[in-house]
């Protein structure tokens, strides 16, 4: 039962994560593996600033500000990449929107290690030190409000794409963006729109996801990245809600992979779960089109 | 004996040509550089310890490159590979065997994990097979790794006395990258190659050229682990004597460093990936003053080269091909020649002289003969209770508004559609045949927009068309054994001779894509009938030709039955060429049959005209102003 | 056109030979550069000089003002190269009238690196990649040989010291040593990393006969190993000798737990904990292996809250380590964290893991900053670098003291063999390290730790230098 429970809230974790990539997948047909770290660099940016002040300004934002920074920088960020790197790829195969995305968190997680050294940055909460219990299981703050942040961005994005103008547009623009601009969408807007709200969700997750899981280190988001990824492709990568089901069932039967089975049994057990996914529905649990 | 001028002049004149193409002159200029390396000054034995390894890592990014620029698919897991590939070589070479066997053992096991992990891609396409190999990496770093009974950590691998030296691995290392280049080589000039090709641009139509998809791509992953294992096993004589005690050149991040250099070298360029290789990996192991920031610099130029130029730098060396052969004037006119129909010689006449799957016996009357067929997608019926025969000799038109399903006939008689009821050729029920084998049957086709490989040349889309002639297997032809190289030349000489009958010899070497439509789809039927078939269906051949080339068209319609003997179908939107060459003429509207008869009777049927015609001959006439 | 056509694989076949014959034609040349540097090498002549600071090819080195490492930029340039080769044929000249002259007891075997006033001492340091040490680590080294310098070196000669970065990676580990080896001739190599790291090049360095000092040293090193010197505790004695501190002397427990990287060398250590816990009659309730790069630690926490263990043994890298005491304090588990030292049991800890490692332990070769016995090094480092101290530097302090002292007590002409003699033959107690006594086929010389307790948000020395308790 604490299995379930660990396993569930490290899946809410990826969670946070996977909803971001679900939401470039589902705007650009980009699969983005840069997702976690495009939020880390303004995790590792703001912690820096807090230490030493930011530079010019030579003020120090307090501790819980690190959270306001990364997602800005995130999103920053993402702007950024939407602008020069993914936008010039739009009617490229998709392979090639995979391997910018590898080169992207490559390079940033490389530009952290230069910038910030190997040792894992440590930062209280932002968002407070109290603690839950839950059969036997500890949840702390940063991991309960991460949850409860999955699921509202969930909602969010639920209401935004079946509910807003703007949000049917987007879905118009995932099938071809030759028919969407006919139609009169604005294709450049939604990309641009999709790549920021991921690089602000992608610091949202650093901030929290860093002090849950005790500090963050320079590829650290990466491989949480990795494991959102491998939940995305289970519940469907065009899917919210199947995103977020898919990484919680991979946080369960690695919770369970690790009480249960010998060192790296856990991401064998993944490796499978994907592949069983894959072969048996190649679009997902929940979702609508495969991958190409 | 002395060299005569001329004789010198014509060997010069050869090498220039030959050293004209920059991929083929870096490498040349490269290896002659690498055999000579150990001899400049600065140059010690350290430094050839690094460029072994450097030479390794190159091996291991051309296996890679066999799956990206054969296949279009991505691997996150090569890294793991190379691992395998050393692992064994270790597990094998530290328990005693001789070092050859070692090195066997490596690239005979990677190969199979390889082809193991390739099975999923028979079902999943592009990024999901991305995200698998992604997958085994991390299972491979997290379970094999710390394993030494699986890594053979706690062996010890001797290095062998031949490879005793630095200068003795590193020239060994050269050879094996000279070795996989040459082996990579013949790749492109043999049928697995071309069905590489055809799998990962034109996927649902190779069947039709005698390409079998499934084997095609897990013979891609064996060779591409097998090319990966050499690097591995390379690795694992560099580290000897002693085991490989630690496992960073095997990790995710290498794999991600892989993918760099084939992307910065250019997917299917050899020559690119060797420089890039030396240049993202070698370099800054050599000048260790800037190793902190080299794969800072390999990610940024990863992202650069992925938007700014996706040929890499084997795109610059094309680049500069072409330009060299524009200022030489080489560039022929892109429209096929006029050709003497009636003097169509013997090694035309000799296309169709090819072994066939089945009794040769004339059939009577009928050579194709439908009953009731139908096809069904899903909910949607393209195809109702269709029977009509085609005889030998004749030439069959097929007319009906778009959408009418005479396509959707060609799919059902070449095996590209769900299909009931019966089809016989030859008095053999076609669709219990599968579309590969009906290819050796002598039925050969075209497809409505193109099925050929824009990427390659005219030649090797004609040799592709081949493919079920070239018998040999696979592997053999990428080492030359046994038939090979006959064979291949046969099918050259097949090749040649189709192009000239369709007048396009003189654009042999052009790139497809680069060729004007009208030219695309007469190379495409010079295919279907370098192919050896007896009965060719050719889908709407003359779209996008003018009315002279379609007039010319026709004339060669009439010709290859005069000449070669064929028996045609004919999809056409263009009436007069119908009336002209077509002996007989079937109507379909919304997927049934609606006439059938000599073409000037189905095309005066009231229901024809009021279906098709009225509509179409306006449309016509409008293509022709 | 039909020409070509048959000429095409008869050219392909004319290559292959080519290349072949050329490949067979270059391996069968001589390959005087490669045999070993040892082998006939005499102990005289070699002019090749370096002063302090001096930017080697390629490799970091230290500004003598500043302190501040350089990295050098280019590679070996032909000017050099072609220095070293007429130092090496000098040296060659020499060899002869050298055997001659060795007339006491032990050949001192070949002077590589040694000069009338100059010795080269390479240091292989992973100082990037997978699991680097901060950079404070070189610059204690770089502090120890200044400050002998300035007080007229060993028996009259001076030591520059060459850092190579191993990329926290065995084959660049190697390969670096190559070239420290074959590029820059030094004398003798001080090398740490990770531990399978450092084995491999520890048995690279022994089989090319240098002289070569572990500072991390693998559990039951090779006796064959005899150019190879461990300074710091057996990782299986080690294992032993936490079982007894944690039941015996603090904090007297019978529930004990285990988490370790998941690395075959990490098991001997564990096996003897394991096996000595069983032995005093307690019990490990929770061993578990994890990986390195891993975030996610909630199970860990969980299972070791559950396992009742009070005391906990971390043996892994700083990074896992902070993380996982983070997420099991999260979780609400605090028992004595403990730590062998050269993992995480530097001061650096406390900055990532503050408030749950509050109280943890660590057995350590080398004395704790605030021990009024690193006073020598915390002023020399102080007044070279300007910077305050810290305890990574005390490593490299250290080791330099073990291995500046094996100098001192090599007699003339001193040469690689006559020193490998006198460290077989050590028995030392350095300022801030754990006494080492080395003796016939003795391959580590450690058997002592201090234990280190946090305080404070720094280690501080809880009990002195001991071997048993």
């Amino acid at each position: 039962m604490a299995e379930l429970i660990t396993g569930l809230s490290s899946g809410a974790a990826y969670a946070l994560m996977a909803v971001g990539v679900v939401l470039v997948f589902r705007c650009t047909r980009a699969l983005s593996i840069a997702q976690g770290e495009i939020g880390a660099f303004g995790f590792f940016l703001g912690l820096r600033w807090a230490d030493r002040g930011i530079p010019l300004l030579g003020w120090h934002p307090p501790r819980f500000a690190t959270l306001l920074i990364a997602v800005v920088v995130g999103g920053l960020i993402g702007f950024v990449v939407e602008r020069l790197v993914m936008r010039p790829l739009v009617r490229r195969p998709p392979l090639d929107a995979l391997i910018a995305t590898l080169g992207i968190a490559l390079f940033l997680a490389l530009l952290e290690l230069r910038l910030f050294g190997t040792a894992t940055q440590f930062a209280p909460s932002a968002v407070g030190e109290w603690k839950i219990e839950l059969f036997g299981a500890t949840l702390v703050a940063s991991r309960v409000i991460g949850i409860v942040l999955a699921a509202a961005v969930a909602g969010a994005l639920y209401v935004f794409f079946t509910r807003t103008k703007f949000g049917l547009a987007v879905q118009a623009t995932t099938g071809d963006p030759t028919v969407a601009r006919l139609l009169g969408v604005p294709v450049n807007q939604v990309y641009r729109f999709a790549w920021v709200s991921a690089g602000m969700l992608s610091g949202v997750a650093a901030a929290l996801l860093g002090p849950s899981f005790g500090g963050l280190t320079p590829f650290g988001q990466t491989e949480f990245a990795l494991r959102a990824l491998a939940g995305s492709v289970i519940g469907g990568l065009d899917s919210v809600s199947g995103a977020i089901i898919g990484s919680l069932i991979v946080g369960v039967v690695e919770a369970y992979g690790k009480a249960h089975a010998g060192p790296g049994v856990d991401s064998l057990l993944v490796l499978g779960l994907v592949l069983v996914t894959l072969l048996v529905r190649p679009k997902g649990l929940f979702g609508a089109t495969a991958a190409a | 004996m002395p060299l005569r001028r001329p004789e010198f002049e014509q060997a010069w004149e050869r090498l220039s040509t030959w050293l004209r193409d920059p991929a083929r002159a870096a490498i040349t200029v490269g290896l002659a550089a690498a055999l000579l390396a150990p001899a400049f000054p600065g140059v010690r034995s350290s430094t050839l310890n690094i460029l072994a390894g450097v030479a390794a890592i190159a091996i291991a990014a051309l296996g890679l490159d066999v799956l990206v620029g054969r296949t279009g698919q991505l691997s996150l897991a090569h890294a793991a590979f190379a691992g395998v590939g050393a692992f064994a070589t270790i597990g094998v070479g530290g328990r005693g065997a001789p070092w050859p066997l070692a090195l066997l053992a490596g690239v005979i096991a990677t190969a199979l994990v390889a082809t193991i992990a390739g099975l999923p891609a028979l079902r999943i396409r592009g990024l999901q097979v991305a995200i698998v190999t992604l997958a085994l990496q991390l299972a491979a770093e997290k379970f094999v790794y710390p394993d030494d009974d699986l890594t053979g950590a706690s062996l010890a691998l001797d290095r062998p006395a031949l490879l005793s030296s630095p200068k003795a691995l590193y020239f060994f290392a050269i050879a094996c990258v000279a070795g996989v280049l040459v082996l990579r080589r013949r790749l492109g000039v043999t049928r697995g190659g071309r069905a590489l090709l055809a799998v990962r641009d034109i996927e649902l139509r190779a069947t039709a050229f005698g390409v079998e998809p499934a084997a095609a791509k897990l013979g891609a992953y064996t060779l591409s682990g097998a090319i990966t294992g050499l690097a591995g096993a390379i690795l694992a004589f560099k580290e000897s004597p002693g085991a490989i005690s630690d496992t960073s050149p095997f990790a995710l991040l290498q794999s991600l460093l892989l993918v760099a250099i084939v992307v910065v070298g250019g997917a299917g360029s050899g020559a690119g990936i060797v420089l890039a290789a030396l240049f993202l990996n070698g370099v800054p192991q050599i000048f260790t003053g800037f190793g902190r920031d080299a794969p800072l610099l390999s990610a940024l130029l990863l992202v650069a080269a992925v938007v700014l130029q996706p040929a890499g730098v084997g795109g610059f060396l094309t680049a500069i091909s072409q330009r060299l052969r524009r200022r030489a004037g080489e560039r022929p006119d892109p429209r096929p020649r006029l050709v003497d129909l009636g003097a169509a010689d013997a090694s035309a006449a000799a296309l169709r002289d090819v072994p066939r799957g089945l009794s040769l016996r004339m059939p009577a009357p009928a050579l194709l003969e439908a009953t009731d067929v139908s096809v069904r997608y899903g909910g949607v019926t393209a195809l109702v209770d269709v029977s009509l025969e085609v005889r030998t000799g004749e030439i069959v038109g097929l007319i009906g508004a778009n959408g009418a399903g005479k396509s959707t006939f060609f799919n059902a008689a070449s095996g590209f559609a769900p299909t009931t009821g019966s089809i016989r050729y030859r008095n053999v029920e076609l669709l219990e045949q599968p579309a590969a084998r009906r290819t050796s049957f002598g039925l050969a086709r075209t497809f409505q927009d193109m099925g050929l490989v824009r990427a390659e040349t005219v030649r090797e889309n004609v040799l592709l068309a081949q493919t079920w002639l070239a018998k040999y297997p696979a592997a053999a032809g990428l080492l030359a054994l046994g038939a090979t190289l006959s064979t291949e030349r046969d099918l050259r000489r097949r090749a040649d001779a189709a192009l000239e009958l369709f007048g396009l010899d003189h654009l042999a070497e052009e790139r497809l894509g680069d060729l004007p439509y009208g030219t695309m789809r007469i190379v495409e039927i010079a295919s279907a009938v370098a192919a050896g078939p007896d009965l060719l269906l050719l889908d709407e051949a003359t779209a996008g030709l003018g009315p002279e080339e379609s007039q010319a068209l026709g004339d060669r319609f009439l010709a290859l039955r005069e000449e070669l003997g064929l028996t045609l179908v004919v999809i056409e939107h263009h009436v007069p060429l119908i009336a002209r060459v077509c002996d007989w003429c079937y109507c379909l509207e919304s997927g049934a049959l609606i006439a059938d008869g000599r073409p000037n009777e189905v095309t005066a049927d009231a229901r024809v005209i009021e279906s098709f015609l009225g509509r179409s001959a306006a449309a016509t006439g409008g293509r022709k102003r | 056109m039909v020409g070509t056509d048959r000429q095409r694989p008869r050219r392909l076949v004319l290559a292959i030979v080519l290349i072949l014959a050329m490949v067979t034609a270059a391996c069968g040349a001589r390959f005087d550069d490669d045999t070993p540097v040892a082998a006939s090498r005499g102990a005289t002549g070699d002019t090749t000089q370096l002063d302090a600071g001096t930017p080697v090819d390629g490799a970091v080195t230290v500004d003598p003002i500043t302190g501040e490492t350089i990295p050098a930029a280019g590679g070996p340039t032909p000017a050099a190269g072609a220095g070293n080769r007429a130092a090496t044929a000098t040296t060659r000249a020499g060899s002869s009238s050298a055997s001659a002259v060795a007339a006491g007891a032990v050949e001192p075997g070949p002077s590589t690196g040694v000069t009338a006033t100059r010795i080269k001492i390479g240091y292989l340091l992973p100082l990037t990649g997978a699991a680097p040490v901060p950079s404070n680590f070189d610059k204690g080294a770089n502090v120890y040989w200044r400050y002998v310098n300035d007080r007229n070196g060993i028996n009259g000669r001076k030591v520059d010291i060459i850092i190579k970065d191993t990329q926290s990676s065995a084959s660049v580990g190697k390969q670096e040593a190559q070239k420290l080896i074959e590029d820059d001739k030094v004398f003798a190599i001080v090398v740490l990393d990770r531990l399978e790291n450092q084995k491999a090049i520890g048995a690279f360095l022994d089989a090319r006969k240098v002289p070569n000092i572990q500072i991390q040293t693998p559990a039951n090193l090779d006796a064959s190993q005899t150019w190879t010197f461990g300074v710091t505790i057996d990782h299986a004695v080690q294992g032993a000798l936490i079982a007894d501190y944690l039941i015996k002397s603090h904090p007297k427990a019978s529930k004990l737990a285990i988490v370790y990287e998941n690395t075959s060398e990490l098991h001997p250590g564990r096996d003897a904990f394991t096996k000595r816990v069983q032995a005093l009659g307690k019990q490990v309730t929770y061993s578990k292996a994890i990986e390195g790069q891993e975030n996610n630690f909630s199970d860990v926490a969980l299972e070791l809250s559950n396992s009742g263990a009070t005391a906990t043994w971390l043996y892994m890298a700083p990074t896992p380590a902070a993380k996982l005491a983070n997420q099991a304090d999260s979780a609400g588990y605090h028992p004595t964290w403990f730590a062998n030292s050269i993992s995480w049991g530097f001061d650096l800890v406390f900055t990532v893991g503050p408030k749950a490692l509050a109280g943890a332990r660590a057995f350590s070769p080398w004395l704790p900053l605030t021990d009024p016995r690193t006073k020598t090094f915390r002023d020399a480092y102080q007044s070279q670098t300007g910077e305050t101290p810290d305890d990574l530097g005390i490593v490299g302090w250290g080791v330099g003291e073990i291995v500046g002292e094996a100098i001192r007590r090599t007699p003339n002409p001193l040469g690689q063999n006559n020193f490998r003699h006198s460290f077989q033959n050590l028995d030392f107690k350095p300022q801030v390290w754990a006494p080492v006594k080395f003796g016939a086929g003795v391959r580590n010389g450690a058997a002592n730790v201090a234990v280190l307790k946090e305080s404070g948000g720094r280690w501080a020395l809880d009990r002195d230098f001991s071997s048993s308790f």
